[in-house]
């Protein structure tokens, strides 16, 4: 029964019982003092009557039974307003000697007491009276209290049961609100029975379970819910908790749909309404914060493993350089078909593949200097495709679907066309057998949400570029590593583990981010999202053709930090004919270019200098001599400030390291007064 | 006032009662006797003229029980003569009791201490009775002292005229009035309480020594005289009462109230002896 209508019913009976009591008391008190009184006043008048009669028969022993006349006159002799009396006188025998008598209605009451002559008793004194006028007076007294009694009951009745009501009605509004609390709580709210079955779940534990109230109650938490693997350390949990802890407990939650989501409780011990002891537990979804902060140790790792690789790289590239320029220079020392000269060949044939990797390294790191401009997507996309054909099997189908609307981003198109190349040759080599690469390219809107989980800082318009294939896929153990340097499941010989990290450095030099989704056995997606330009592309650049080794007498100022790549750009264009001044960073270079700009018709400046870099240098120089041409030579774009790119505006970019050719070539182009060619590729 | 089983019974009863009645020396034979207190005083002179002229019977007079009370105790055995102021009704008469008239006395209002008033008319007792007459004419209050409602008195006065009868009734009903049991406590009470008035008789006056006054009614003085000429209107008749078949020594107290002396003692003490009724 509801605990209300229980109380209800105790104070109805209460009710009921005192209103009896109030009703029927009075009356019986009333009778029984009424009673007292008239057995009293019956005495007394018995008494009185029978000192008079015994005066009676003192005076008349003999014929006291015949004084009638005086007899009744006593016994007539009655109070003003007097109650009806039977007043009987009797003799031994029991005769009626006298009496006087009003008409008594049953029952009566009756006092008697023995008449005696000197002592010895001759009769009796009898006084009656009728109980029906006390008994009808306390009746009258109870009809009278009756309403009075109603209303005390109903008082008594519905008073308290209404406060009890309103008390419920209380308690009532404050669950509900408790539980609009629990609601608006943003927090997954579950209570668990002993058996720790499901007894209560709030609205945001039913997103979190994926299932609705109903569908939770009473089914066991750690069976149903938590993973297989993390049962025991949630049941061991559990059991503290119930020994009055707050617990905080991290698992991995299953959903019906299979997907697993990470959720942090705190659990504690807490007694349902009924009292009965359980578990409360209330529950954040850390799913997205958990996968965030597994992105940013990735990146931060992929970030301190680029600036490794990025500074040996870079030392290398130095060192390749020498190595090529005297090689370079010894090789034509050697007449064609001479045995040293291939030797001197093999040499330079070996410092170009070592400098490719340092090369990668270096994009990898994200050091190499991007030529980044303007370009439709759509078209470097369709260019790249020429270009990877060739490279697959007639096994394997190629798709390339490129939306009709034009994809302006800010891109440098040799590295993107590197990218697509790197990304189509993996899911040549995943796929083994026959099967379908696709390679598309659309636009897409991201909002905030979308462009975290895509890995991108501000949410926009995103080029979308992507390579699916239907290969075997990776595990999530895989997809963990793919973008380290030299991490690959290839066999030796075969794989550099290079390709996605030339890829991973390029796009995030693009200020774009990439992707990747696989099962085992399922395929492999790789998605780019590179930021899209608001404005039309301007039409790109010509390359530039080659040129044969060509020298010239003007002066050029060099200005390069390392000693020995120096000494080696030194030697070689003094061989062509050159005047070299040389500076050993940024600052001695602006005092140099001051102390002869009158001969100086040429700037050669490394990007990265210690004190000034050759960007700013040259700007300094520009404002001593404006018009003078410059050339800017780099193995990375970042400075040891550590900013990351040196914007370097029109002037041609040399990589490092570069060969003699090209170096004299676009020298003498300079000199020439040719205009702003095209960057220079890497090898 | 014809003694019940016949004149010839009555005489055979006398006779034997005279020849056959306890001889002297014999154990004397007890006549007890009681009744109305009006009569007391005057048996209280005859009782020893008869025992003087019946030296066997010995008479004891009992204390006053009325003339009722006295009737019901011959009926039960309870005295052997009784004395009435009324007569049988019916219905003791069907007890085996006869009854014989043997005086009449004048029915009196008397005054008792500081009344100056010596008479009353009729139509002043009516207001006196009514309550509407208070004081007497000198300023006393008047005093009434009543007898019960179904004491022969209160029949008596009654009787005398309609307007007495409902001023009775009046004065029954009121408050505060004193009430006399028996013809004795009346006397008393009468005597006692200053102002007062109320119903007694010549015979109970002269026989009881209480200094009450007799009024005079309507201007005539309650005497003998009076009486017997009728100018004195009220006039209470007395009555003995005895079993039909009396014990001897009854029957001579009856036959004794006829004799000379018994007619002497009764006019000393207020009566006009009735004759007894004519023998057949
Ligand atoms: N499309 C793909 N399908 C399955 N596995 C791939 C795919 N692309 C890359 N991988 C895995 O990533 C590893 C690293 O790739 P990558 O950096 O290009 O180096 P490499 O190709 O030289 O092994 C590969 O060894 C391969 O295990
Ligand atoms: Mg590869």
């Amino acid at each position: 029964m509801n605990p209300v209508d229980r109380v209800a019913r105790l104070v109805s009976m209460a009710g009921s019982a005192l209103t009896a009591l109030a009703v029927a008391l009075p009356p019986i008190i009333y009778f029984g003092l009424s009673y007292q009184h008239a057995a009293g006043s019956l005495e007394a008048e018995a008494e009185l009557n029978s000192i008079a009669i015994t005066k009676v028969i003192s005076a008349n022993p003999d014929l006291w039974t015949y004084e009638q006349a005086r007899l009744s006159e006593f016994l007539a002799r009655r109070p003003r307003h007097h109650d009806a009396e039977r007043r009987r006188v009797r003799d031994l025998k029991g005769r009626v000697v006298a009496e006087n008598t009003d008409h008594l209605e049953e029952p009566v009451v009756e006092r008697s007491l023995p008449l005696l002559d000197s002592g010895q008793p001759v009769g009796r004194i009898e006084i009656a009276r009728s109980l029906r006028p006390l008994l009808l007076q306390a009746l009258l007294l109870g009809l009278g209290l009756l309403p009075l009694g109603l209303l005390a009951f109903i008082t008594l009745r519905s008073v308290p049961i209404g406060a009890i009501r309103a008390g419920q009605q209380a308690l009532l509004r404050q669950r509900d609100a408790a539980q609009s609390y629990l609601d608006v709580a943003g927090v997954a709210f579950v209570r668990l029975d002993e058996a720790w079955r499901i007894t209560l779940v709030n609205r945001q534990a039913e997103a979190v379970l994926g299932r609705s109230a109903a569908e939770v109650a009473g089914l066991g938490w750690v069976e149903t819910f938590v993973e297989p693997s993390a049962r025991a350390a949630v049941a061991e949990a559990l059991g503290k908790a119930r020994l009055g802890e707050v617990l905080a407990l991290e698992h991995a939650l299953l959903r019906p749909s299979g997907e697993t989501r990470t959720l942090a409780w705190f659990v504690t011990q807490a007694a349902d309404e009924a009292g009965r002891p359980g578990l409360l537990a209330s529950g954040v979804d850390l799913t997205r914060q958990r996968e965030l902060e597994q992105k940013l140790v990735h990146a931060q790792k992929l970030e301190a493993v680029g600036r490794l690789a990025g500074g040996v790289a870079h030392e290398f590239n130095n060192i390749l350089s020498v190595i090529k320029v005297y090689a370079s220079s010894l090789r034509r020392g050697f007449e064609p078909g001479d045995l040293r000269r291939t030797d001197v060949e093999e040499i330079i044939a070996a410092s170009d593949r070592a400098a490719s990797v340092a090369r990668s390294l270096l994009t990898f790191s994200r050091r190499q200097v991007m030529a980044a401009a303007p370009v439709d997507l759509a078209k470097v996309l369709r260019a790249a495709e020429r270009l990877v054909r060739p490279l697959l099997r007639s096994d394997l189908r190629l798709e390339v679907v490129v939306a009709d609307e034009p994809l302006p981003v800010l891109a440098d198109p040799v590295q993107v066309e590197q990218v697509i190349l790197n990304l189509v040759t993996n899911a040549r080599d995943a796929i083994g057998e026959a099967g379908l690469v696709r390679v598309s390219a659309r636009a897409e809107f991201l909002d905030r949400e979308q462009a975290r989980a895509a890995g991108l800082e501000a949410p926009g318009r995103y080029a979308r570029l992507e390579v699916v294939d239907d290969g075997p896929g990776f595990d999530a153990a895989i997809r963990a590593r793919l973008f380290e340097p030299f991490f690959t499941t290839k066999e030796v010989g075969k794989g550099t583990g290079l390709g996605l990290s030339i890829v991973y450095g390029i796009v995030s030099q693009h200020r774009g981010a990439i992707t990747c989704s696989s099962e085992p056995g399922r395929g492999a997606t790789f998605t780019i999202r590179l930021p899209l330009l608001d404005g039309p592309v301007p039409v790109a650049a010509a390359a530039a053709p080659m040129a044969a080794l060509v020298g010239g007498s003007e002066t050029i100022l060099l200005a390069e930090d390392d000693l020995a790549l120096r000494q080696v750009l030194v030697r070689l264009l003094q061989r062509v004919g050159y005047t070299v001044v040389e500076a050993a960073d940024g600052v001695e270079a602006v005092e140099r270019f001051q102390a002869g700009r009158e001969r100086i018709a040429l700037v050669l400046l490394d990007v990265v200098m210690p004190r000034l870099n050759g960007r700013l240098a040259l700007d300094q120089i520009r404002l001593l001599s404006p018009l003078v041409p410059a050339l800017f030579l780099s193995g990375h774009a970042a400075d040891v400030s550590g900013q990351r790119e040196i914007p370097l505006g029109p002037e041609p970019l040399l990589r490092k390291p570069v060969e003699p050719e090209v170096l004299l070539q676009a020298v003498r182009q300079r000199l020439d007064g040719a205009s702003c060619p095209a960057p220079v590729k890497a090898g | 006032m014809t003694l019940g089983g016949g004149p010839g019974l009555r005489l055979l009863l006398a006779m034997g009662a005279l020849l056959f009645g306890p001889a002297p020396g014999a154990a004397r034979e007890l006549l007890r006797v009681s009744g109305t207190g009006t009569a007391l005083g005057t048996f209280r002179q005859l009782i020893p003229a008869f025992e003087r002229v019946n030296p066997g019977v010995t008479v004891k007079l009992l204390p006053s029980v009325g003339s009722s009370g006295a009737i019901q105790a011959v009926a039960e055995g309870a005295l052997d003569l009784g004395v009435s102021g009324r007569p049988l009704a019916p219905r003791e008469q069907a007890r085996g009791l006869v009854a014989m008239a043997y005086a009449r006395t004048p029915f009196v209002f008397a005054a008792g201490p500081r009344v100056s008033a010596t008479g009353l008319e009729a139509a002043q007792l009516v207001r006196i009775y009514r309550g509407e007459v208070t004081t007497w004419p000198d300023g006393e209050r008047v005093r009434l002292v009543l007898r019960p409602r179904t004491d022969v008195d209160t029949v008596f006065i009654r009787a005398i005229s309609p307007e007495l009868d409902a001023a009775m009734e009046v004065a029954l009903g009121r408050e505060g009035l004193v009430l006399a049991a028996t013809n004795q406590d009346c006397n008393e009470a009468l005597a006692r309480t200053p102002g007062s008035v109320g119903p007694t008789t010549l015979s109970q006056l002269l026989t009881e020594s209480h200094s009450l006054r007799p009024l005079d009614w309507n201007g005539v003085t309650p005497t003998i005289v009076n009486l017997t000429s009728g100018a004195y209107p009220l006039g209470k008749t007395l009555w003995v009462v005895s079993r039909s078949v009396p014990p001897a020594a009854v029957t001579r107290f009856i036959a004794f109230l006829g004799s000379q002396e018994a007619n002497r003692i009764l006019e000393r003490t207020g009566n006009l002896p009735v004759p007894p009724p004519p023998r057949p």
